[in-house]
């Protein structure tokens, strides 16, 4: 299964390149000619050199299309997966409940997930990190962290 | 010039500004160490601390933060394999390897050693040639930058030389990307999609921040259950006198990269590490070893990423032009202090400069043994279990990258950035071309279009530019190299 | 394990102990714990307890640390802090060229306790980028508090020495002297689109990113001419690598007293591009006058005109009606600049 889900994996890699690279080319409109020339190569080059990789999967895709390993991947990245969610929705939320409850928030979540089981860390740890951010980032670097729209 | 290098010797040894030196490199190194932190972020956030200091504490504080900040990013490139700062994104490449192999006290080691060197000689470069490098530094005109650039994409084809046409096309997609935002022309704003927050572009700090952080999480967490094959102690942090013998030309060389790289305006520390990494891979006598574990390239990157801030103060202080992003911070930071970089600096300002000159020097000195303080101490992260250094270092990247413009879409491009890092890794792509189309791509379009108005008609006229004429040469050989030597290596194997 | 145990207890009591501190010397909002742009942090507040400000005032600069715009706010605001009696922090809130930080300060609460530094040619951002949600009407103008010209500089290589020369040597043919600019649509941009009409010449445009990048070029020969500001120019002036031909204000600079300006050479031409605070609209009247106040009792302390010209910045003050005037009057004329700009 390997095998085969990974070269059709370069497969549809390929397509989604050639789908951006329309999606910028889209963008030619308005611009000006002294602005264009220099996408125009970049974008026609990225365009043969990708058409030369989908060129190259399809090849091996079809010389290994006979051969199938059998492995269960779909639990090793659903997990991958889910924690790409989950730091997703960590970004997501920050400035909408404040930067100290989401960090808090996330790590633990994280920890759990990552099956850490020692109480102490799991208490003690996001208290640290969030408040030594925190500390660090207001009190000495001026840098404002977001307070949240719902929150604060 | 000796009465005024006496000067800034007696003053950078009263207590306070020797004490600003090594705050500064433990500030510096600890900003360095972290990932999502930067040496240009430490800097820039010390400048408003240092207002209510004197002009020679100020400056030795934020030269040491520069200087250890640089060198910082070794720690976690070699031990996890995340460049604290992207000028030890190739470090990243070997030291994990090095770490696997149960060497990472050695790398670490290696690692300081030639940070120090290169910091050192570049200390000597700025405080005894800086006059004759400024005579140079005015000479790098838009056709010498252009010809760098070109020569610094040529890094790409070397670098992904085992994997050609993937590393060709990552490395011009990312050209592609590095063209959103502001063209340098027109000012008109390229591919933002109705985004005003890409009218100047995407954050490269942010991107870097992403593609080489995240994506080691995500690795770290597939082999979560597999922890029993992990190194869990430093390695002894022993080196033998061969060890640095056999390295002398990779150390002298590697310097003077750094200090030319640093000369040179807007090229960084990110870029001469990476340039470094591959003269020592072509110079090497062992370059498969590259990618596997080489300590040559450990050397090669992190002598001339400190070999870079002696370099960048260099045009900084004599032509108010900053030789690298925490350069230009410098120059703020000078004027509101009062001292107005050019070349009545010197004679003006003679004490304040000679303090931070000389100042140079001993910090990176003394940046060794800052250096092995945190090398020991950092080896306990090797102690820490996966699961909470993952959750870590993604705090850290959030917080890094959203401090940049303290803007949360920076955040959410560290974050796309990263996941595609991800499939990029387990798809065979190589990460590092990014990291130089992205930094070389605005340089080179903006140097292009100058060249072409300026020498449009008649481009020969270039040749008798001393310069140009050197870097063009080195350029050519550049990208011929990988060529020859992958048509010698087909015919090895065709026999 | 137990030494990790240990490293995170001592850590938390510590963090905790941290929190308290900064808990306790927190006032109203949780972003008053930042220090002020001298790095004191005094909260003396005037007796009539109702007045404005009560708290900290931010001030957006759409641009880094250590710039041009960044470094003329920091001076004035050390003085203002006084003048208000709050802390003045400086809030550097990059990227998209200045639009963010500025379409952050037009969304912000317009109760005077946020403003921003705003330019020239800032009103027009709509015009050049698509995207942007905010316009001429969404600021409230308090003081403009600097007017930088620019020095017209030349290279030793051109020959050029004055005015005369420039305006004949770049009459000759279209395109015939280079003009090296410090970015896109910047001031330099306008002055060159506005000196082009006077002398009615055409420059050779070439696009540097800085000024400090079209100075070297010029100073190492290939470029003939630039029109940096006075900050970027200074040092190669000093070092003589370039020759200043004059400058675009009303009067000489004392920073630069040797270089005549353009009037004296007989144009009647001046070029400045200046810089001011700004609030989001709506703020209430009072609160723009008491702002408006300190900033001028800053600005007219002899402490910071030494400073602000120290580094590079031409002092001039604009407050009240004449400013309001001034901001329209002066939006217009960008605005024309860019549309005959863009076609």
């Amino acid at each position: 299964m390997v095998n085969f889900k990974k070269l059709s994996v370069d497969i549809i890699i390929s397509i989604s390149i050639f789908l951006i690279l329309i999606a910028f080319a889209l963008n030619f409109g308005g611009m000006p000619a002294e602005a264009k020339g220099y996408p125009i190569f970049l974008i026609t080059c990225s365009a043969i050199l990708n058409l030369f990789y989908l060129y190259r999967s399809i090849k091996n895709y079809k010389k290994n299309e006979n051969k199938t390993i059998k492995k269960d991947i779909s639990k090793f990245y659903k997990k991958i997966f889910i924690y790409i969610i989950m730091i997703g929705i960590y970004i997501f939320v920050i400035d909408k409940i404040g930067y100290i409850i989401s960090t808090i928030l996330f790590i633990i979540i994280s920890l759990l997930f990552l099956k850490v089981r020692n109480k102490v860390v799991l208490i003690l740890l996001p208290i640290i990190t969030t408040a030594l951010m925190y500390f660090l980032f207001t009190k000495f670097l001026m840098v404002i962290l977001p307070s949240g729209i719902w929150l604060f | 010039m000796f009465e005024s290098i006496l000067l800034g010797i007696s003053n950078v040894f009263e207590p306070f500004n020797l004490l600003m030196c090594i705050v500064g490199l433990f500030i510096g190194v600890l900003f360095g160490a972290l990932p999502g932190f930067s040496a240009t972020m430490g800097v820039a956030v010390f400048i408003p601390f240092s207002y209510v200091m004197e002009p020679e504490a100020a400056m030795l504080l934020l030269a040491g933060i520069y200087c250890g900040g640089v060198y910082g990013g070794t720690i976690p490139a070699i031990l996890i394999g995340i460049p604290g700062t992207p000028a030890s994104a190739p470090t990243a490449l070997e030291g994990q390897a090095m770490t696997k192999k149960g060497e990472s006290g050695k790398s670490l080691l290696l690692a300081t050693i030639g940070s120090t060197i290169g910091g050192v000689i570049s200390s000597l470069a700025l405080l005894f040639g800086a006059p004759a490098l400024a005579i140079i530094a005015m000479k790098v005109g838009s056709p010498e930058q252009a010809m760098v650039a070109i020569f610094g994409l040529s890094v790409v084809c070397m670098l992904s030389y085992d994997n050609m046409l993937k590393g060709l096309l990552v490395g011009f997609i990312s050209l592609v990307v590095a063209t959103i935002g502001q063209d340098p022309v027109m000012g008109y704003p390229r591919f933002t999609f109705g985004m005003y927050q890409l009218i100047g572009g995407i954050d490269v700090v942010s991107v870097l921040i992403g593609i080489f952080s995240i994506p080691q999480v995500l690795i770290m967490l597939e082999n979560l259950n597999k922890d029993d094959n992990k190194v869990n102690k430093l390695s002894k942090l022993k080196i033998t006198a061969k060890d640095i013998t056999s390295n002398i030309v990779n150390f002298i060389r590697s310097s003077i990269i750094g200090v030319a790289i640093g000369i040179i305006p807007a090229a960084g520390p990110d870029i001469a590490s990476f340039f470094s990494y591959n003269e020592a891979k072509k110079a090497s006598k062992s370059p498969e070893k590259f990618g596997n574990g080489s300590e040559e390239g450990i050397i090669a990157s992190e002598t001339a990423n400190n070999a870079v801030t002696g370099g960048s103060l260099i045009p900084l202080l004599t032509l108010a032009i900053p030789g690298s992003a925490p350069a230009a911070l410098f120059l703020g930071a000078m004027i509101i202090h009062g001292l107005r970089p050019g070349p009545l600096l010197f004679t003006q300002n003679a004490k304040e400069i000679y303090t931070l000159l000389v100042g140079f020097l001993v910090i990176n000195i003394c940046m060794f043994f800052v250096g092995y303080i945190y090398c020991k101490m950092a080896g306990k992260i090797l102690l820490i279990p996966n699961a909470i250094l993952c959750t870590i270092i993604v705090v850290l990247a959030t917080v890094g990258s959203f401090s940049i413009n303290q803007n949360i879409f920076d955040v959410i491009v560290m974050y796309i950035s990263g996941i595609i890092g991800y499939i990029m890794v387990k798809n065979d792509f190589p990460t590092s071309p990014v990291a130089l189309a992205l930094l070389l791509g605005p340089i080179l379009e903006e140097n292009l279009v100058q060249v072409k108005t300026l020498f449009g008609d008649n481009l020969l006229i270039l040749f008798t530019r001393p310069l140009f004429t050197i870097f063009f040469c080195f350029t050519i050989f550049s990208y011929a190299f990988p060529f020859i030597k992958n048509m010698k290596r087909k015919k090895i194997v065709e026999r | 394990m137990k030494t990790l145990k240990r490293i995170l207890v001592s850590a938390t009591i510590i963090s905790i102990l941290m929190t308290a501190i900064v808990g306790c010397s927190n006032s109203t909002t949780s972003n008053d714990t930042s220090t002020n742009s001298t790095g004191n942090e005094t909260n003396e507040t005037d007796s009539a307890k109702n007045e404005f400000p009560e708290k900290t005032i931010e001030i957006i600069v759409p641009f880094g640390a250590g710039g041009g715009a960044d470094i003329s706010v920091r001076n004035l605001a050390k003085y203002a802090e006084k003048e208000l009696g709050q802390t003045i922090i400086i809030n550097n809130v990059t990227g998209g060229s200045g639009t963010v930080g500025l379409t952050q300060l037009s969304q912000a609460k317009a109760d005077g306790y946020k403003l921003g530094y705003f330019a020239s040619t800032n009103s027009n951002d709509n015009l050049l980028f698509e995207g942007i949600t905010y316009d001429v009407d969404s600021f409230k103008p308090i003081i403009i508090f600097s007017a930088d010209p620019h020095i017209i500089v030349a290279s030793k290589k051109s020959g050029i020495t004055n005015m005369e020369e420039l305006k004949a040597k770049a009459a000759e043919n279209e395109e015939s002297v280079s003009l090296g600019l410090g970015g896109a649509w910047t001031s330099h941009d306008f002055l060159r689109m506005s000196l082009e009409e006077e002398l009615d010449v055409k420059f050779k445009r070439v696009v540097y990113q800085g000024g400090a990048g079209a100075v070297t070029a010029v100073a190492n020969g290939d470029c003939d001419v630039a029109v940096p500001f006075v900050s970027e120019a200074i040092a190669q002036i000093e070092a003589g690598n370039i020759v200043p031909i004059a400058i675009t204000s009303d009067e000489r600079f004392e920073l630069v007293p040797d270089i005549p300006t353009i009037k004296e050479q007989g144009f009647d031409y001046t070029h400045v591009m200046w810089r001011a605070i700004v609030a989001p609209a709506g703020t209430p009247d009072e609160v723009v006058e008491i702002l408006a106040d300190a900033f001028e009792a800053a600005y007219e302390n002899p402490e910071y005109q030494e400073a602000a010209k120290e580094s590079g910045v031409f002092s001039k003050l604009m407050v009240g009606e004449e400013l309001d005037n001034f901001y329209l009057v002066n939006h217009e004329k960008y605005r024309r600049m860019i549309e005959s700009g863009i076609e």
